[in-house]
């Protein structure tokens, strides 16, 4: 349970990370910054499609439902 | 003389009447119905099964032939990122993976040291939850389609 809080204050603290980033005026990259940046080359954007379709395939095609 | 031609915005600027025009903003619309509905489908199929894996992989298809279209235009002239511009971001993706690899060491479904996937599960109970968090996935799988259509209107402005 208490390593469930963590994972959740990770999250929130990624959004709220996220949100302070936008408000920074630059100085601080947010996530779309530093994927625009990966996407500008083809290793970064082997990277983030490959994330991209792991992350659609381990959550939604091999889902666990729970209870 | 005078000039025919857009109207001046008070800044003294040229620009085209943004948004104007009966099909402007209707394809965007269909395109967002067409993945919402889509979403709605795709997160009905049962997992493991070949249906999800076929629905996950149509539009991992759509950006894999996206990142072959659109050639790398290298940075377009942005200043490079900071390396401590990203150092928060790598410090929660180093707190996530050393999480993630104590849960998996403790054999992936631990009730006390769960894995990623596993708190993802939780959320993945309703048809709903699972609806909305697709949508989520397939909104960040298209920014790279959606983004140079925003810089452009920034562009523009």
């Amino acid at each position: 349970m208490a390593v469930t809080v963590v994972w959740l204050a990770l999250m929130a603290a990624a959004v709220a990370w996220e949100v302070a980033c936008r408000r920074s005026g630059g100085r601080w990259a947010d996530l779309a910054a530093v994927a625009a940046r990966l996407w500008s080359r083809v290793p970064g954007r082997i990277v983030l499609v490959a994330l991209w379709a792991f992350v659609g395939w381990h959550v939604f095609a091999r889902y666990t439902l729970t209870g | 003389m005078t000039s025919i031609g857009p109207a001046r915005s008070p800044s003294g600027t040229d620009r085209p009447p943004s948004g104007t025009g009966p099909f402007r903003p209707v394809v965007p619309m269909l395109g967002v119905a067409a993945a919402v509905v889509y979403a709605w489908w795709a997160t009905g199929q049962l997992p493991f099964t070949a249906a999800a894996t076929v629905a996950v992989g149509i539009p991992v298809a759509g950006l894999v032939a996206l990142a072959v279209v659109r050639r790398p235009t290298g940075t377009g002239g942005r200043e490079p990122l900071r390396p401590g511009a990203v150092l928060p971001w790598a410090g929660l993706l180093a707190a996530a993976v050393v999480l993630e690899i104590v849960g998996l060491a403790l054999g992936g479904r631990s009730s006390g040291v769960p894995t990623l996937s596993t708190v993802v599960d939780h959320a993945l109970t309703w048809h709903a939850s699972r609806w909305a968090l697709f949508c989520a996935w397939l909104a960040a799988g298209a920014a790279p389609l959606v983004s140079p259509v925003l810089h452009r209107r920034d562009g523009v402005a």
